[in-house]
């Protein structure tokens, strides 16, 4: 009884002294992307000083990403208190349920800042407009001289923008008059939908029931943006954003992020910046608005501290710290983008003015996938020259297919999900114990002890994940809501359903195809003939393995740089007097995939080529002297003893290369984004897209299931015609 | 003669493999604006290490480098001592559950990473191991690929040494470890490059089950900072050959085993 009493002492002892602790101080998780550490420290440090209760965790996500971290954090219930999105995130969560509504406690706020549409459902607000940007228009002042243009009268209206496009194109072949972005997810329709303002049309009609981007308005600014074609650069943004940076391009519209870039780069660059060109002159101006929220979790347990450091980052100073600093974003309050300071800096002060004439997309659910569609409507007209009421009557359709789906709303917590399957990995293991085959022995001890640490890893790490997707794959699932019921196959025959995923699935046996055979030749050739004798082998066993050694995302950083349209391989092109395409690889429809094929060859044949290596050291030597004696030539010798002791090793070689084709995704993800027009994307691309930017992870994992099965046929009938051959 | 255009093609062959990589480490050293007016420039006119010393200075990187290696070195050392023994197992030894555990490893490699993501997210939270070294580490100890390339290795390799010991009285790991790891040094090399470079450049999984500068490793940094500064191909391509660096360096450890498995040349029949 005594020690009983000592153990509950003990306990309440332990317990309540942690109170005592968490009761001392608040400690908030903050995650972010706009600042970088360095310019955190201080600002977390000034929060902490007048706050000292509050201790806060800053830590800064990266573009790429970040959002992915977001949403796995938030599944597993480990979301941090308060997190940044981006505006057109802001519906989708903001309907979720997971922020926490803050109507009330931003109420003294609404009329001083800017932009509450996306964080707001009907008249609920759950988050906080942080720092703003918008599209305006660069020009070369320079480029304009040398054109016999007015330096200091940029283009007011449509007319006139095309006209100084034309004039500054006529300066030299590879000087443009403008830049049009396409063949990505956003930039193609963040640059053009300002014009589809201007122009007085709108993608849907005011109160989100209906589509009305196919209207004459629509159709007037499409054939002026077309117009524009023969004297413009079509390139991914960042693209055209360098090259308008080196004097190549006259004018784009873009955003605030080039101040510090051409400050970078080419700090000469004479230039100014003006607002979006209007089809008359008499015409108002309205831009383009998106911007980054801050928002509260649903669950945090100190909401009070949590709005408190909201504020703080919303504050007067803070954000025109931000915005001065930083110089690519601007303050979302109203009376902080009136500062003298933007009096003071020509570019700054036109950024600012922009932003206040600046309206935001629809804040519908849907938007993530529609903004999609409308990239791939410049897509459309650009590059695929499909006639304008086509390419908006196709585009109209799938928006509507997007604005007529509902939203299901799953009735199982997630909560559960774990217990289940644990149940049924034991229901798996018992069942499988009892039926197993008596006559197998169970194994001898020393066996066990051989495979057990990796058992234990393979059911946590490996068959748990397993489990946990096929559970969702056969459920309706949205991350966000974390709620999902059971749909029975509806993810599997919806998924069998959708043209997207078949032609990514063509995309991706056409990369397999494609790929295997090749490196395999290439890595199995050289491997034979560093193998049988050169002078300075190592330095071949060597150097043919560097380019395994960088990190994917390196290499395809690497091949953007060398496929661009100023990039080296068109520069040895045009040396040799080779016709190069045009528009440049990456953004060619029909050069994309091909260039990064090329890329993945070049990049794994070296990883096989090790490995053939490594065989080839198990081939008995004695096995070719032997040969050689009944007078076999190197041909011969290859044929009849290389290959055939290399077979287990290609067969290995050939399927692990297919799931790995079979799974390309770093590659696009950092090179094409499955553009253009969709001709890259591939099934895991297709998967991700599906998981963490439409939040369906129940058809997401269904695509998983399928393409594993893919594979399973792949290596069943490659391992039944290489086994057969021998 | 033959020789001679064998040797022409190789070094040829090499040198289209490598040019990427010389495009890199030039591009490092160019000073930051020059690229647009020299992009295509073989050598750079004017030479600078100070992208390589911004890129460092950026953030603890000296941390980064150490978490990534220390990482990368216990992995590396898991798998060559732990997946030997599984692919031993699997290839010589039958026990109950072998089939079924063999089509769950193939079925685990065919999962894209996106998958199973969310899942091992949750696995790690239970335990405590978010922003821990454990999360970084122990699902990668057992890689399913290590074991499959080393039962493929290990299935050529004959039994009758492995038999003789027994019969002198050898115990199974003694067998394991004496005789057999021995015969798979060039298999073991491959692992052992592998796997350092896999765990060196991973990025998705240390940035998603991080939270803290101290943890973060090197690829995770060097996203990091391009997202903050924006592309900027001189900065970026030295952080890709800082994060290059030490893994040549392994690499050449290891490949000096590869050929030295050919000098022990213990295969023979």
């Amino acid at each position: 009884m005594k020690f009983l009493f000592f153990i509950l002492s003990f306990f309440v002892a332990i317990s309540s002294s942690a109170q005592t602790v968490t009761l001392g101080s608040v400690t908030l998780h903050v995650w972010q992307f706009s600042i970088d550490e360095e310019q955190a420290r201080p600002l977390v440090a000034e929060f902490e000083k007048a706050h000292p209760n509050i201790k806060i965790h800053m830590q800064q996500l990266s573009w790429d990403f970040g959002n992915d971290k977001i949403i796995t954090s938030l599944i597993s219930g480990n979301a941090p208190d308060v997190f940044e999105i981006g505006s057109t995130w802001g519906p989708h969560f903001s309907q979720s349920g997971v922020l926490k509504e803050i109507t009330q406690e931003t109420e003294p706020y609404r009329d001083r800042y800017l932009m509450w549409e996306p964080v707001m459902v009907q008249d609920k607000v759950y988050g906080f407009p942080w720092l703003v940007g918008t599209r305006f228009l660069f020009y070369n002042k320079t480029l304009f001289k040398k054109a016999g243009l007015d330096p200091s009268h940029p283009p007011r209206t449509w007319d006139e923008l095309l006209s100084a496009a034309k004039k500054i194109k006529a300066l030299s072949s590879d000087t443009y008059g403008y830049g049009i972005a396409v063949a990505e997810e956003f930039a193609p329709w963040h640059t053009f939908i300002p014009y589809l303002w201007n122009g007085g049309g709108e993608v849907l009609s005011r109160d989100w029931k209906e589509v009305t981007l196919n209207s004459k308005a629509a159709y007037q600014t499409l054939a002026f943006y077309q117009s524009l074609k023969p004297y413009a650069l079509l390139n991914h943004q960042e693209q055209i954003d360098q090259l308008f940076a080196a004097e190549k391009v006259g004018m784009i519209l873009s955003g605030a992020w080039n101040f510090k870039s051409i400050q970078k780069t080419n700090s000469k660059l004479e230039y100014g910046v003006s607002s979006v060109p209007t089809p008359k002159s008499s015409q108002l101006p309205i831009s383009f608005g998106g911007g980054e929220m801050l928002v509260m979790l649903d669950k945090t347990k100190h909401p009070k501290e949590a709005f408190e450091f909201i504020r703080f980052l919303t504050s007067y100073e803070v954000e025109l710290h931000l915005s001065r600093s930083q110089r690519n974003v601007l303050p979302s309050l109203k009376a902080a983008l009136k500062d003298p300071f933007f009096e003071k800096d020509s570019h700054m002060k036109g950024f600012a003015e922009q932003m206040l004439t600046a309206k935001t997309p629809p804040a519908h659910v849907g938007w993530i996938k529609m903004e999609k569609i409308l990239s791939g409507l410049i897509d459309r007209v650009m590059l695929q020259n499909e006639s304008i009421p086509q390419a908006l009557e196709g585009t109209s359709s799938q928006l509507s297919k997007i604005l007529n789906q509902t939203q299901k709303k799953g009735t199982i917590s997630d909560e559960h999900l774990t217990f289940w399957i644990l149940v049924f990995l034991v229901i798996l293991v018992l069942g499988f114990w009892f039926l197993r085959n008596r006559k197998l022995p169970v194994g001898e001890f020393s066996t066990w002890i051989l495979v057990l640490p990796w058992v234990g890893l393979f059911l946590v790490f490996s068959l748990y994940p397993l489990l946990y997707s096929l559970v969702i794959s056969f459920s309706d699932y949205n991350v966000l809501t974390s709620h999902f019921s059971l749909s029975g196959f509806s993810n599997y025959v919806e998924t069998l359903k959708d043209s997207e995923f078949l032609k990514a699935l063509g995309h991706t046996l056409f990369f397999a195809v494609g790929t295997v055979p090749f490196t395999l030749v290439i890595s199995v050739g050289l491997a034979a003939l560093i193998h049988q004798g050169v002078p300075w082998k190592s330095l071949f066993q060597a150097g043919f393995f560097l380019p395994v050694v960088t990190s994917v995302i390196v290499i395809a950083t690497l091949f953007t740089f060398f496929y661009s349209e100023s990039g080296f391989l068109n520069f040895i092109l045009t040396t040799l007097g080779i016709p190069k395409p045009n528009p440049a690889w990456l953004i060619n429809r029909n050069w994309a995939l091909l260039s990064i094929m090329a890329m993945a060859v070049w990049s794994s044949s070296g990883y096989y080529l090790i490995l053939f290596l490594a065989a080839l050291q198990s081939i008995p030597a004695s096995l070719y002297e032997a040969s050689r004696l009944d007078g076999a030539n190197g041909l011969q010798q290859f044929f009849k003893i290389t290959l055939p002791s290399l077979k287990p090793m290609i067969l290995f070689v050939v399927v692990i290369n297919t799931i790995n084709s079979l799974q390309v995704f770093p590659e696009i993800f950092t090179m094409t984004k499955g553009g253009p027009a969709r001709s890259t994307t591939t099934i895991v691309y297709y998967l991700y897209e599906k998981g963490f930017s439409e939040f369906q992870m129940g058809t997401a994992s269904a695509v998983a299931y399928i393409l594993a099965l893919l594979m399973c046929l792949f290596a069943y009938f490659q391992m039944k015609v290489l086994r057969e051959k021998s | 003669m033959k020789k001679t255009m064998i040797f022409i093609f190789l070094f040829g062959s090499l040198l289209i493999s490598l040019f990427p990589l010389y495009l890199m480490f030039t591009t490092s050293l160019k000073p930051e604006g020059s690229l647009l007016t020299a992009m295509n420039e073989l050598w750079p006119r004017s030479i600078t290490f100070k992208n390589y010393w911004d890129v460092w200075m950026s953030g603890p990187f000296d941390r980064y480098f150490l978490n990534s290696l220390g990482v990368a070195f216990v992995i590396t050392l898991g798998n060559i001592f732990l997946a030997l023994m599984v692919a031993y197992a699997f290839v010589r030894r039958s026990f109950v559950g072998k089939k079924l555990f063999f089509g769950t490893i193939l079925l685990t490699m065919m999962m894209p990473a996106q998958i199973v993501m969310v899942p091992t997210f949750i696995v790690m939270k239970h335990f405590g191991w978010l922003n821990t070294y454990w999360a970084l580490i122990v699902p990668s100890l057992v890689l399913p690929f290590n074991v499959f390339l080393l039962m493929q290795y290990l299935k050529s390799l004959p039994i009758s040494l492995e038999e003789a010991a027994r019969l002198d009285g050898a115990s199974p790991f003694q067998i394991l470890f004496k005789i057999v790891m021995p015969l798979t040094k060039p298999a073991l090399a491959v692992v052992g490059i592998n796997t350092f470079l896999g765990a060196w450049n991973t990025f998705l999984y240390p940035f998603l089950l991080t939270n803290t500068t101290e943890m973060r490793t090197l690829p995770v940094g060097l996203a990091l900072y391009k997202g903050v500064h924006g592309v900027d191909w001189v900065h970026l391509m030295a952080g890709s050959c800082l994060a290059a660096g030490p893994v040549i360096f392994v690499f050449l450890i290891f490949q000096k085993l590869i050929i030295a498995g050919l000098t022990a040349g213990a295969v023979k029949e």
